[in-house]
């Protein structure tokens, strides 16, 4: 379906606005990402209306972690070693869609990032991730936050060590990255980076009118979740 | 100038269209689905035009077919290779499941001519060319830095892919040796990596096993060629290299632009095959990344199953 939607000079200000706020709402995500406040995040940018935050969620190539009571505990959870850790999260090719009806937007964008973490040896460790970034994004009290997001890994390198002699595919057990992913509430193989872009996960939004879960990057936007129905 | 507030906001509702048409590229060439880019983003016209170092590829034919469908068959002819070697990928999409990796964008500059009708951007992309499944069965991890000139027009009530000029500067890879010290002693004969062989045009060439040293004052004679838009010193030879099939037909001939290797050199400025564009009225040949070709309602004499669909 194609809509021919015409808007306002003041209508089409807000949404120039409000496309720009959420990719800044990306970026700040970066920075508290870097400082290791995963609670401060969660706290500042994702949503607080308690409907929406029951439906929140955060993906990795693993599944999904789904409401913020789960996202608070499990996702800002996560131990950062007091011995020396840190990262640094470069956010980019952003491509944004607003919805028509202007109360959510959807967002794909690339991360390439460094993090790095002491061991107790005495030794540290460094990776550097290329992954999609995909985030829905909801207009809550006149301002813009963070509903699902999607954090992908297609290539994990372990600084110091060649990445050719890196098997295909892929165990999770030698895998940093799966390693610090939580017990998810929906186990979900959401994409296969061993087949380069084959599987199409987080798929690129297109124009679009209003929200539909289906269509999210949340669980039930993915082509494999499956939805439970009883029917007495 | 003075321009109303509708023009103002259509004038930034570009600039976020132009984002939006360079990452949509991005991520369709990620997948190799260069069939929906042409089809959906690009306008209509024979002065498209889409350069790199080998050349500038001009007319929506000359384009399509390097572009899309050169492109596809290069693609099948990997996945081809890649099956008997990897089964398991069969079932995959051909187009998307060998070549990986991402040319992200970064430091973009864009510009939205006063009159409206198209625009202009300049981005950098770190890209990321990663990938598992290529033919030597190893994962590949590599880099390829690029700048991208690229110029857009304004029709039917839509902003379109004009005209894209794409300059490579670095390719390297993540995890196999020194590229950076391989290049400048490549181009300086300073021997191989930590020999402390001599080196050339005075910088001494490294140490043993030291670090490396640039003196200064840059490349001396025989330092990098200019490469002026329109292909100066182009046209193939005979033991060119880009005679070997690799690279389409274009009617502009390269090199427009030198790629930071071994031959160059790591020490090599910048080159200004590209630059960044500056506010401007309109479409012009001083203000366009394929001078002489800036007519976006240039009919196409082409054959018609290389139509868009919808258009």
């Amino acid at each position: 379906m194609r809509y021919n939607v015409h808007y306002t000079d003041e209508e089409n200000a807000v949404r120039l606005m409000d496309v720009e706020t959420v990719k800044d709402l990306l970026a700040r995500r970066a920075y508290y990402l870097d400082g290791g406040d995963y609670a401060g995040e969660l706290r500042d940018l994702w949503v607080q209306d308690p409907e929406k935050r029951k439906t929140a969620s955060y993906g990795e190539n693993w599944g999904y972690l789904v409401g913020m009571e789960s996202l608070e505990k499990k996702y800002a959870g996560r131990n950062v070693p007091e011995t020396g850790w840190g990262a640094v999260h470069t956010v980019n090719t952003g491509h944004v869609h607003l919805a028509y009806d202007g109360k959510t937007a959807r967002g794909l964008f690339y991360d390439v990032y460094e993090c790095s973490a002491s061991r107790p040896d005495g030794t540290a460790e460094t990776i550097v991730v290329c992954g999609p970034l995909a985030c829905d994004f909801i207009k809550e009290d006149g301002g813009w936050k963070i509903w699902h997001l999607f954090q992908g890994a297609d290539h994990v390198f372990t600084v110091g060590e060649p990445y050719a002699e890196v098997p295909i595919p892929r165990p999770d057990a030698s895998n940093p990255v799966a390693r610090e992913f939580p017990e998810p509430d929906v186990p979900l193989k959401t994409y296969d980076p061993d087949y380069g872009w084959a599987d199409n996960y987080p798929p690129m939004p297109d124009p679009y009118y209003t929200f539909r879960p289906e269509e999210s990057y949340g669980p039930e936007g993915h082509p494999d979740y499956v939805k439970e129905v009883t029917f007495s | 100038m003075s321009q109303s507030l509708h023009d103002r906001i259509h004038r930034a509702l570009g600039a976020q269209e132009i984002e939006n048409i360079k990452t949509r590229h991005a991520y369709l060439h990620a997948k190799s689905h260069s069939f929906e880019e042409w089809d959906q983003l690009w306008v209509y016209s024979d002065d498209v035009t889409w350069a790199h170092s080998f050349g500038r590829m001009v007319g929506w034919d000359e384009m399509f077919y390097g572009s899309v469908e050169k492109y596809d068959r290069d693609m099948l002819s990997l996945y081809n290779t890649m099956v008997k070697k990897n089964p398991h990928i069969i079932g995959k999409d051909f187009l998307a499941a060998c070549l990986g990796g991402l040319h992200s964008l970064a430091s973009g500059v864009i510009e939205v001519a006063e009159d409206g009708m198209s625009a202009r951007s300049f981005f950098l992309t770190p890209g990321t060319l990663c990938a598992c499944n290529m033919p030597s069965c190893k994962r590949d991890g590599a880099m390829c830095w690029e700048r991208y000139g690229s110029d857009f027009v304004y029709k039917d009530g839509k902003w379109w892919y004009f005209h894209e000029h794409v300059c490579p500067d670095i390719n390297f890879t993540y995890d196999t040796g020194n590229w950076a010290h391989d290049s400048f002693s490549g181009r300086t004969g300073g021997g191989p990596p930590g020999a402390g062989a001599p080196g050339g045009e005075g910088t001494g060439g490294p140490g043993k096993g030291g670090p490396l040293k640039a003196a200064p004052g840059g490349p001396g004679a025989g330092g990098p060629p200019k490469m002026a838009a329109g292909g100066e010193g182009g046209g193939k030879t005979e033991d060119d290299p880009r005679n070997d099939g690799r690279y389409p037909h274009c009617t502009d001939p390269g090199p427009l632009h030198a790629t930071i290797d071994k031959k160059m050199g790591i020490t090599q400025c910048v080159q200004s095959s590209i630059s960044w564009p500056l506010p401007y009225k309109t479409l012009d040949d001083g203000n366009s990344y394929a001078p002489g070709r800036n007519d976006p309602d240039k009919p196409v004499k082409s054959t018609f199953y290389r139509k868009p669909r919808w258009r």
